[in-house]
């Protein structure tokens, strides 16, 4: 189980990147590697160039930018799970890292990496969903952004351009106080999600609920943000009736995912039971972070 | 064939070696010099047995490509003892604890338990078990492994109040 | 695994017209996102490869079409497609069933096809899931396509001198092609698969 032949690049800054990306032909950029080199291990994937982004320190970056928070493509997964800075301003990226997969692999896995390769049970782009991230993308002609709304072109398959790379991403800060829980099911900790929720509340002084977010993984090709849910439990107090509306909602979604293993109907009752799960402890942790 | 010249530091020895681009760091430690001791198991990242620690970060070595080690020091369980052979304080509590039977998944194993005493002295249980989540065992049933882990850290932090004494 | 994925669309033209274009494979055929048309072989099949992306895996699959069965009077036809992987990673056979409807002066096209896939391809995905949803979208594409090429049918002028090469006569037609190709969805990733391989034409008219 080795790879297929390749040729080998190893460019030092962005500059030389894009300009290898946009003129080779067959070419996947290699991160972290640890979703790539698997499958280039099994050989379903042979690129004829491997553009290895690792020596082009200039994507690595946790940095705060008045509202936002901005993480560069590059950045180590745990550097982010171990980042004071995210842990301070949003607690729910670090509860996030705890799931994705072990120490070694995050060790050497990017975020950027994540977000690229799309998994549809991956707890990263899930996160960056309920933080409403805005992804910055490069090319040799230039910088754009697209909203995370709009990054799933189609399953495993970002919006990206052949010769576009992506270079960060930034997420939205919520106020301090605010409630935040991450919370997922699979087989063995560790694994993929079978289903993952990441939820997001602001409570007023009388415990209702003035903001909400809900991101799923594990549903469909892009993660899905319950927007019904989210507009209807806003000016609801956060308290069991709220929950329980939610999880109604959540277990009426339309389109789930399904395969061999795990069935449409058993992944929309995990939906269910873990937003309702998810939504108790971010409720809790509102209320304490509101005294 | 795409090849390069890569210079590595391995448990404090320089190497320079020419390799195929697309030769994983594991097979480098094991073929090309002759380094054993990391095993290879999964080859897809799951099992940890191939497990390293590169500038001192835990690593699968066979997700990692040998060039990309080009300027790194790699430590491997060959590594893990000290120049004149004693074992390391976790080494020698997997000894007496037990912490393996066939050695298969021990180097990776070591070089995991490494990183976690490197930066938790005081570990819990849970803490132990979370840290080897990405390492897997057929034989022990991991009880021993912990063990082991615990009585070197506790170990470690008594030599350490001894130094601070000293 | 086998798959069954059905795809229709309306035709602003007669029912023999889109009978024209759809049996003809060197119009019909460029129409399948991704779908590169080779050699006429003697006994009318054609060879062919067909280019596809699921997720980070792009797959090739070299092998040949034909029509099985041609059936004017009542409008159906039957096309037969099979190839394997060049990096031996699986193959795929399809049957597809065209069927065409004429309702005042306008043709329904109701397409039909029964895919088959073995290999590493049948089992990448997770399940039948993914390749279901991509197999349509490109069914899809491949209807919205043929519907441009036939709306371009009136629009063309008279047919193809015979003195011209048939190396160049792909092209003329396709140069009709990117006018209404422009109406397709630019912002799928089947589109840009369309755009590559229209690419890929201009420059293959040039002598490989």
């Amino acid at each position: 189980m080795k790879p297929a032949p390749f040729k080998y690049h190893s460019p030092a800054t962005l500059d030389e990147a894009l300009e290898l990306v946009g003129t080779l032909e067959n070419a996947k950029l290699l991160a972290g590697g640890q979703s790539l080199m698997p499958m280039m291990n099994f050989r379903f994937v042979m690129p004829d160039h491997l553009i290895d982004l690792n020596r082009v320190t200039e994507l690595a970056a946790i940095e705060q930018r008045g509202e936002q928070l901005f993480f560069g493509a590059m950045t180590r997964q745990h550097a982010l799970h171990s980042s004071p800075l995210v842990h301070k301003l949003a607690p729910l990226v670090v509860e996030s890292y705890s799931s994705v997969s072990h120490r070694q692999v995050r060790n050497r896995g990017t975020y950027g990496g994540s977000l690229c390769h799309l998994d549809p049970s991956s707890e990263q782009p899930c996160f960056t969903a309920a933080l409403d991230g805005v992804i910055e993308v490069a090319s040799r002609n230039g910088k754009r952004e697209i909203p995370m709304a709009e990054w799933t072109a189609m399953y495993m398959t970002p919006a990206l351009a052949e010769d576009e790379l992506m270079t960060g991403a930034r997420l939205s800060v919520w106020p301090e106080g605010h409630g935040w829980s991450f919370l997922e099911y699979s087989r063995r900790h560790g694994d993929y999600a079978i289903v993952g929720v990441a939820v997001l509340v602001t409570l007023d002084d009388a415990r209702r609920i003035t903001r909400l977010a809900i991101s799923l993984c594990g549903i469909d090709a892009a993660p899905l943000r319950l927007s019904v849910a989210e507009a209807e439990l806003v000016g609801m107090t956060a308290d069991e009736g709220a929950v329980e509306h939610a999880m109604r909602i959540t277990e009426a979604i339309g389109e789930v995912m399904e395969d061999a293993h795990n069935s449409a109907d058993y992944r929309r009752h995990l939906a269910k039971t873990l937003t309702g799960r998810a939504l108790r402890v971010a409720f809790q942790r509102a209320r304490a972070g509101n005294k | 064939m795409d090849k390069r010249v890569i210079k590595v530091t391995v448990n404090n020895q320089v190497f320079e070696r020419e390799v195929e681009t697309r030769r994983s760091l594991g097979d480098f430690l094991r073929q090309d010099l002759g380094l054993t001791g990391t095993h290879i198991g999964c080859e897809h990242g799951v099992c940890g047995a191939c497990t390293v620690l590169l500038n001192g970060n835990t690593a699968r070595s066979c997700l990692t490509l040998a060039v990309q080690a080009d300027g790194a020091a790699v430590t491997t369980i060959e590594g893990l003892a000290a120049p004149d052979g004693t074992f390391s304080a976790l080494q020698q509590a997997f000894r007496e604890c037990h912490g393996l039977q066939c050695g298969f998944c021990t180097p990776g194993m070591l070089t995991t338990l490494t990183e976690l005493l490197g930066e938790n002295l005081d570990p819990t249980e849970a803490e132990v078990r979370e840290a080897i989540t990405g390492n897997l065992c057929r034989c022990t049933g991991y009880q021993p492994i912990i063990n082991a882990a615990l009585l070197a850290a506790s170990r470690m932090r008594a030599a350490r109040a001894n130094e601070v004494k000293a | 695994m086998a798959l069954i994925i059905k795809s229709s669309f309306h035709a602003d033209v007669p029912r023999d017209v889109a009978w024209n274009v759809i049996t003809d494979i060197e119009r019909s055929a460029p129409c399948f996102p991704g779908a590169e048309l080779g050699e006429r072989e003697a006994d009318g099949t054609y060879k062919g490869a067909f280019n596809v992306k699921l997720g980070p895996l792009a797959f090739r699959f070299a092998g040949k079409f034909g029509f099985v069965e041609m059936k004017p009077e009542a409008g159906t036809a039957r096309i037969s497609a099979s190839g394997t992987d060049t990096k031996g990673r699986g193959g795929a056979q399809a049957m597809v069933d065209v069927a065409m409807i004429e309702i005042d002066g306008r043709t329904e096209v109701q397409i039909v096809s029964d895919v088959v896939l073995s290999g590493s391809v049948a089992q990448y995905g997770r399940g039948a899931g993914m390749i279901q949803a991509l197999s349509q979208q490109l069914i899809n594409q491949f209807a919205r396509n043929l519907s441009a090429v036939m709306a371009t049918e009136t629009a063309l002028a008279a047919p193809a001198p015979a003195s011209i090469a048939s190396a160049s006569a792909p092209v003329a037609r396709a140069a009709a092609a990117p006018q209404q190709a422009a109406s397709l969805n630019a912002g799928s990733l089947v589109w840009l698969t369309f755009k590559d391989w229209l690419r890929k034409l201009f420059t293959r008219s040039g002598g490989q």
